[in-house]
């Protein structure tokens, strides 16, 4: 070869490669296709295109060629030997026909989870081999699911049954829509994409219906047979059932929810913890078609956690054992605890010690402890007030036991005494309105007639409110005497002045108009008050004769020890009221004392009107009945049950009251058909009157009767608040291996509760030893609604509760449970043939029927073939008669 | 290896007769043209060369014989489409999980995070050699497989172009499960999973994976989360005055600086109000509306950054609701005259009550409730039925006997969770007397005493029925919010479903409607315009909302509006995971090989058969191969 035609050559071999490399980076961004008689073609890859660079190369080859060949031969080969690398080039660039094929790939999916009978595997098995024999040459996959999916290998030949086989790892779990997931990714590319579900179409996993109107998106039609076997006999417990709260030695039921698939019979055992249920544990029932429900008797004894567990021994046919039983798991609040506040605590303790025995946990408190906020009172679920004046308990105290009744629920009662009821200057007092009495009881026939002298200090210290209020505390003393009582008012500073000279109280008018000229100047000389109020009295005739003496001041006087001596000797009794932080307590204590009377010392000269008609009340209306007294049933009540009123001792006294109109009930009364007991309900809670005490005084003969902790515990128990917070109610709902938690926060005025931090605490399983805690944000959806899904990968009796806070305040909690005693597979009873339906036609399949898998019918699906083992055998051929035609000239040989 | 086009036998057969022939051709000598040369020192020349190009000559004939016989092999072996064989242990399987829930949408990276997991998708099925097969899938509230486990260059470019952003979440759990089940028993079995977020896994998965031996690795996709997200839009009727709505819109600022937005709010498409919002960085802030009462149907929420701000995910700056629908009730009231019981019925003005004596009564029929107060029909009405105090007669058809009179009952035991006793507080009702229910089994007892049954709720043949065993005049019932809300929960209880409808539902969350008798068929329109037909059975159809926004179904003479909404699942803070803990430990990105040309084997074979071709070329026209 000539040094020119040589570098010729390379240059060119230069330039081919050159312009391949352009070709290809050109065309390898394209996509080309052209149709043909009909006939579409496409070039996947054609950048290999770029190998036809080489032909000019060719061609140079061949203007040059040695060959002894005739000219017509050589070009004859140039051609073939171009034609065939064109068709190597189209094989390389993936040269395919796209076509509508009709060409069918079927996917059997079958459901060997436990809910599916050996009977329904069989026939699905027959179901496979009669598909394939209808069409041997198809395109079939068999999937086989349970929690998980698998690929099975159909056997060879056609006629075989394919083995499906169930799952090592178990068939708790159906999870369809795994399985048609796997399925999406076995179609071959270019065939008509069919699915058929031969399932009992009970999903315990995963959505089957959203996904079916997903497979419709991808070309996926599915057609389903329902495996039924028919319902198999089966005995499932649904539910174990416990009341919503459980107190400490109150008997409840729990109730067992049965479902049996035919009429049967079985035997149910039921635990509390460890042991069978003590007061009702087994039980052998008969059970109806459908579900039955079982109520057990139950107690407990202890505060805490108390699980229950509930065991079923089928005695006719059941399929499946793992749902023969169920849990359920409370949390008892310690015992219920109870507040007495009494003026001196250790009169309390005979009550203490009878409710401690009936389990209460009590605590006594003096009338001075008492609870000023409701943040402490609600510790307690009962509340006794027991001979406590109402001046101890004035203000914020009995604000707060009104709200702790009426808002929180909680029990109150008021139990008598000296210093009780309208003894104790309850009258028109918030907490009158709160009992179920009044304290203006009836004139008694044998009332006795007071005469009563109100001795008030008008020196000039009293200017201002204190003389106002102190005439306004006269005026109320006047106002509950009687037609026959007598009274009158004598002011003091200096010297003694009769305001109002001792006359009948029926003269109202003008005893007011006379208590109202009293004024304040001068000094504080008391001695000459009193005795004058001593020589009007002396006069005056009265089965009762009393003083009350109110002053501010200091008196540094002598004789008034020995002149309230000698009232006493009269039968003038004399009670005393400081005022203000001036006065001589020693010597108003000492008056009080040999008087026979009261002393009172207050601050406020607000407080001088109340003790007024306290004082009025307590001497002037004889409230206290001290006398033996049988107390008799009035109206039934739930508990007095197992008490015998008849057997109960004598009572030795109480105070007089009235009872209020309905709803009021009296439950106990005396003989003269005044309450004992009564009570009613206000707002949530409930308040009582024991108008006898509860100490050695009126009740020293109850004290020692053996019913006493009953009575006592099983009133407390009926009374006592229910629950400590506001209690907002909680649903949960279990599908698919998620529980939904919502909570509907909703107030008293149909409002929503808005904004709302609510965090859920999730424990359990509750009765497997490897029990976990998991809090989760309750989280706000909608307007009062909030919502956490917690997904549940065991199974068990999970506690919920739940916190809701307005910022740092906690305003309500919420209590749950959550039963998934098993798997959901073992729950199925029947097939849900409708699940089965709704997916099938929503993909535009339905049931399956013989020869409809695998029949394309009108459908059809754009498909590609590659043409490259076409392109490679035309190319060997072409190779071949290449050869041949340098083998053989054509031509003369001349 | 195996053959994958013809069989190894065809390939023998073919490479036979191929071959056969080439060696046939070679054994015939090619006729030599006759020449005439005068001059003898030309011929004395040229037998001198041939003299001295005899081996050359031999080989040269037997070289050209064995290369036609290659170029034979050659295509007659590309024809067979030689394979490694799928169980070879040479042959590693990898399943690509890409991640296409709703916050791959985020934009904080170009264009956005769908775009660079798949191409990060593309390079690592670039980078993967003959030997390996790759399954691509879609992962979302579920997981699609979007191409068959292949080494096929053009069906896996297919697979990743498919991909497409999806509204729901993802469900990385069910996706692990689903590669760990394909991937089972296969050699060299690998994972990768591409997305924005690392959720622990799951006991399942996770045990799912270990078991198929599968190597798990894990490529973080995102770079921030700059974004404030309308986190929660619904309105729900007020429980006892349902003539009015509320709604409540919750906005959250996921990052790390104060926005200030505006939110703007439309109902019916008009707009009802636009206020501007400062919220602090990760702050949630909440607005109620008291009463929507003037909006029919449906609501919607915008939000807008109100300065340039910068928002990565724009699908939760709109929310969608509807007003629960509230379909008119016609309650037939049968009574002698209860004050309360009509005065409370008067509450919902789409109750349209009509009120006959006993003696006037005549049946229930046009009626969707019918309410007998100390009454009792004559025959077992075809409607459902509320029995007030049916002990009071003894006459009649009643779906429970009555016992013994129970003085001063409480309801003790409610069961809180009924229906009837939605948003009711009953526990210190008064009850002066009343009649204790005697019960079947299938009957709920909604409220008792602990000596009888007080409220029982039940079905006969087929239709609900409710009984009060009181007077409601022996009671403070009436005097409560309880008594209307109880009267209304059990009239709804008995004409539609015990769920409360809800205004929106998460995507992919599937509904269920009663449609009226008749219709066969349903379009379902979504919020892209598109439409489908829904196929209906027992009178239901069930829709599964895949996009956020207002969908439609429509039927011959109705239509019923829906709105879907973001799972509430999705909005967490959009920050990308930069790391996947599985088992305690951290699981690794994978190694992302050099792109290689990926052909199949019967390419290359029939490659360099091409070269060869083109080199046999050159040299025959040289003479250096015959």
């Amino acid at each position: 070869m000539s040094r020119a035609r040589l570098l010729t050559g390379l240059a060119l071999a230069a330039g081919c490669l050159a312009l391949g490399g352009a070709l290809a980076s050109v065309l390898g961004g394209l996509e080309l296709g052209w149709t043909l008689r009909d006939v579409r073609y496409a070039v996947e890859a054609p950048a290999a295109l770029g190998l036809l660079a080489v032909l000019p190369l060719l061609l140079w080859a061949a203007s040059g060629s040695l060959t002894d060949l005739p000219p017509g031969q050589r070009i004859l080969s140039l051609l073939l030997r171009v034609t065939l690398a064109l068709v190597i080039a189209l094989a390389l660039a993936r040269t395919s026909t796209v076509h509508d094929a009709t060409r069918v790939s079927a996917v059997f999916m079958v459901d060997v989870s436990d809910s599916v009978t050996d009977q329904d595997l069989g026939r699905a098995a027959a179901v496979i081999r009669d598909t394939r024999a209808s069409d041997p040459d198809a395109d079939v996959r068999l999937l086989t699911f349970a929690r998980r999916t698998r690929q099975v290998e159909l056997p060879e030949r056609v006629e075989a049954l394919p083995e499906l086989a169930r799952h090592a790892e178990g068939g708790s779990e159906t999870d369809a829509q795994a399985a048609l997931h796997m399925a999406y990714g076995l179609f071959p590319p270019g065939h008509l994409r069919r699915a058929a579900l031969l399932s009992d179409g009970r999903e315990t996993r995963g959505d089957l219906l959203r996904e079916a109107q997903r497979a419709r998106r991808f070309g996926v039609r599915l057609f389903a047979q329902p495996l039924t076997e028919g319902s198999p006999r089966e005995i499932a417990v649904r539910e174990l059932e416990l009341p919503r709260q459980i107190e400490v030695g109150e008997s409840f039921q729990v109730r067992a929810h049965v479902f049996s698939s035919r009429p049967g019979r079985a035997k149910l055992r039921l635990y509390q913890g460890p042991v069978l249920n003590g007061l009702d544990s087994v039980r052998e029932v008969e059970l109806a078609q459908g579900d039955n429900e079982v109520a057990f008797k139950s107690i407990v004894r202890t505060a805490g956690e108390v699980a229950y567990r509930l065991t079923l021994e089928p005695l006719s046919d059941d399929r499946f054992p793992d749902n023969n039983g169920a849990s359920a798991t409370a949390v008892v609040p310690g015992r219920p605890t109870v507040l007495i506040v009494e003026e001196k605590p250790a009169h309390a303790r005979h009550l203490a010690s009878a409710l401690n025995s009936a389990d209460f946990e009590v605590e006594v408190r003096p009338a001075t402890a008492l609870p000023r906020s409701l943040a402490e009172i609600t510790r307690y679920d009962f509340v006794i007030l027991s001979d406590v004046a109402a001046s101890r308990v004035a203000g914020q105290p009995m604000e707060v036991i009104e709200r702790y009744v009426r808002d929180v629920g909680g029990g109150f009662m008021m139990a008598g005494g000296e210093q009780s009821f309208g003894l104790g200057g309850y009258q028109g007092t918030r907490m009158e309105s709160l009992l179920p009495v009044r304290m203006d009881s009836e004139r008694r026939k044998d009332e006795h007639s007071l005469a009563l002298a109100l001795v008030i200090d008008t020196s000039g210290s009293m200017s201002g409110i204190k003389i106002e209020l102190a005439k306004e505390a006269a005026r109320a003393a006047a106002e509950l005497l009687g037609a026959d009582d007598s009274l009158a008012v004598i002011g003091f500073s200096g010297q003694p002045e009769r305001k109002v000279r001792m006359q009948s109280a029926r003269n109202r008018l003008r005893i007011g108009q006379n208590i109202s000229r009293l004024r304040a100047q001068g000094g504080t000389a008391i001695f000459p008050a009193l005795d004058m109020a001593f020589q009007d009295l002396l006069s005056t005739r009265a089965r009762i004769k009393h003083v009350i003496l109110l002053t501010d001041g200091q008196t540094q006087e002598g004789g008034i020890p020995e002149l309230v001596q000698a009232m006493g000797a009269e039968r003038i009794t004399v009670s005393t009221v400081g005022l203000g932080g001036d006065v001589n307590r020693r010597l108003l204590q000492e008056a009080a004392n040999l008087g026979g009377g009261r002393a009172y010392f207050t601050s406020d000269p607000h407080n001088v009107p109340r003790i007024f008609t306290r004082e009025t009340t307590t001497v002037g209306r004889s409230s206290a009945v001290e006398e033996l007294i049988q107390p008799l049933p009035a109206e039934p009540a739930d508990f007095m049950k197992g008490i015998d009123l008849r057997r109960a001792p004598y009572l030795r006294g109480y105070v007089a009251t009235q009872v209020k109109p309905r709803p009021a009930q009296v439950i106990i009364r005396s003989e003269l058909g005044e309450p004992l007991l009564a009570r009613w309900r206000v707002g949530l809670g409930w308040s009582m009157a024991w108008t006898s005490d509860i100490k050695h005084r009126w009740s020293v003969d109850w004290l020692r009767w053996r019913e006493l902790p009953r009575f006592w515990g099983q009133l407390v128990r009926e009374h006592m608040r229910r629950k400590r917070h506001q209690e907002l109610p909680l649903g949960v709902s279990l599908s698919r291996g998620v529980a939904t938690v919502t909570v509907d926060a909703l107030g008293p005025d149909d409002r929503f509760h808005n904004g709302l931090e609510s965090e859920l605490r999730i424990e359990g399983p509750l009765d497997s030893g490897a029990r976990t805690v998991e809090t989760r944000i309750l989280r706000q959806v909608a307007p009062g609604r909030y919502e956490a899904r917690v997904p549940l990968e065991r199974h068990g009796t999970f506690a919920l509760s739940a916190v809701h806070r307005d910022g740092d305040r906690v305003i309500a909690r919420s209590h749950g449970q959550l039963s998934h005693p098993y798997s959901p597979e073992y729950a199925a009873l029947a097939a849900d043939v409708r699940l089965l339906d709704l997916a099938s036609t929503a993909t535009g399949g339905g049931r399956l029927r013989p020869g409809e898998l695998l029949d394309p019918g009108d459908e059809e699906i754009s498909a590609r073939e590659p043409l490259w083992p076409r392109l490679l055998m035309l190319a060997l051929m072409l190779f071949l008669i290449d050869l041949a035609l340098r083998r053989v000239r054509l031509g003369s040989s001349s | 290896m195996q053959f994958t086009g013809l069989t190894l036998s065809q390939v023998l057969m073919t490479l036979g007769a191929a071959g056969g022939v080439t060696l046939l051709l070679y054994l015939l000598r090619t006729r030599r043209r006759r020449v005439q040369v005068p001059f003898i020192p030309l011929w004395e020349s040229l037998l001198r060369d041939r003299r001295s190009s005899r081996l050359f000559q031999s080989l040269r004939h037997l070289i050209s014989l064995l290369l036609a016989l290659l170029v034979v092999a050659l295509l007659t072996f590309a024809l067979g489409d030689p394979r490694d064989r799928e169980d070879s242990p040479d042959v590693a399987h990898q399943v690509l999980l890409i991640d296409a829930s709703v916050t791959m949408g985020a934009t904080d990276v170009e264009p956005n995070r769908l775009q660079v997991a798949v191409d990060q998708a593309r390079r690592l099925v670039a980078g993967a050699g003959a030997r390996q097969r790759i399954l691509i899938a879609q992962v979302d509230a579920s997981v699609t497989p979007l191409s068959p486990m292949t080494d096929d260059p053009r069906l896996l470019d297919e697979a990743l172009d498919a991909v497409a952003l999806s509204d729901s979440g993802a469900d990385h759990g069910r996706a692990l499960e689903f590669a760990a089940a394909v991937l089972a028993g296969r050699s060299g079995a690998s994972a990768v999973l591409l997305s924005d977020r690392a959720e622990p896994l799951p006991e399942g998965p996770a045990v799912a994976l270990a078991d198929a031996g599968v190597d798990l690795r894990f490529v973080p996709i995102g770079r921030r989360s700059e974004n404030v997200a309308i986190s929660a839009f619904a309105v729900r009727r007020y429980p006892l005055d349902k003539n009015r709505s509320e709604l409540l819109v919750e906005l959250h600022n996921g990052s790390d600086h104060a926005e200030r937005v505006e939110l703007t709010l439309r109902g019916d498409g008009q707009t009802i109000d636009v206020q501007t919002l400062e919220l602090e960085a990760g702050a949630r802030v909440r607005r109620v509306y008291d009463d929507v009462t003037g909006v029919r149907s449906e609501l919607e929420a915008e939000l807008r950054a109100a300065e340039a701000g910068h928002d990565d995910l724009p699908i939760d700056d709109r929310a969608h609701a509807v007003v629960p629908e509230r379909k008119a009730m016609r309650v037939l009231c049968v009574t002698a005259g209860n004050r309360y019981l009509e005065a409370a019925l008067l509450l919902d003005e789409y109750m349209q009550v009509d009120v006959v004596t006993p003696a006037e009564y005549a049946g229930a029929a046009g009626y969707d409730a019918v309410i007998f107060d100390a009454a009792r029909p004559p025959e077992p009405p075809t409607v459902p039925a509320l029995y007030i105090d049916p002990g009071a007669v003894a006459d009649g058809h009643t779906p429970l006997e009555t016992r013994a009179s129970l003085e001063r009952p409480f309801f003790d035991r409610l069961r809180r969770k009924h229906p009837l006793l939605r948003f009711t507080a009953m526990a210190d009702v008064n009850i002066a007397s009343a009649d204790a229910l005697v019960t079947v089994p299938g009957d709920v007892v909604v409220a008792a005493d602990r000596r009888g049954a007080l409220v029982v709720a039940g079905e006969r043949e087929g239709l609900r029925f409710v009984a009060l065993g009181f007077d409601l005049r022996d009671t403070d019932l009436p005097l409560r919010v309880a008594w209307p809300l109880l009267l209304l929960n059990t009239i709804e209880w008995f004409t539609v479903d015990e769920q409360e409808q809800r205004s929106s539902l998460d995507v992919g969350e599937s509904t269920t409607i009663e449609l009226p008798a008749g219709v066969e068929q349903v379009t379902h329109m979504a919020p892209d315009a598109s439409e489908r037909t829904l196929p209906v059975r027992d009178g239901r159809v069930t829709l599964t909302p895949e996009r956020v926004g207002f969908h439609e179904l429509r039927w011959p003479g109705g239509r019923r509006a829906l709105a879907a909404a973001l799972d509430g699942s999705t909005l967490r803070p959009l920050a990308p995971a930069e790391a996947m803990v599985v088992a305690g430990r951290a699981v690794p990105p994978p190694t992302v090989p050099e792109p290689a040309p990926a052909r199949p084997p019967w390419a290359w074979l029939a490659l360099v058969a091409f070269a060869l071709l083109a080199i046999e070329w050159l040299t025959f026209h040289r003479r250096w191969t015959v």
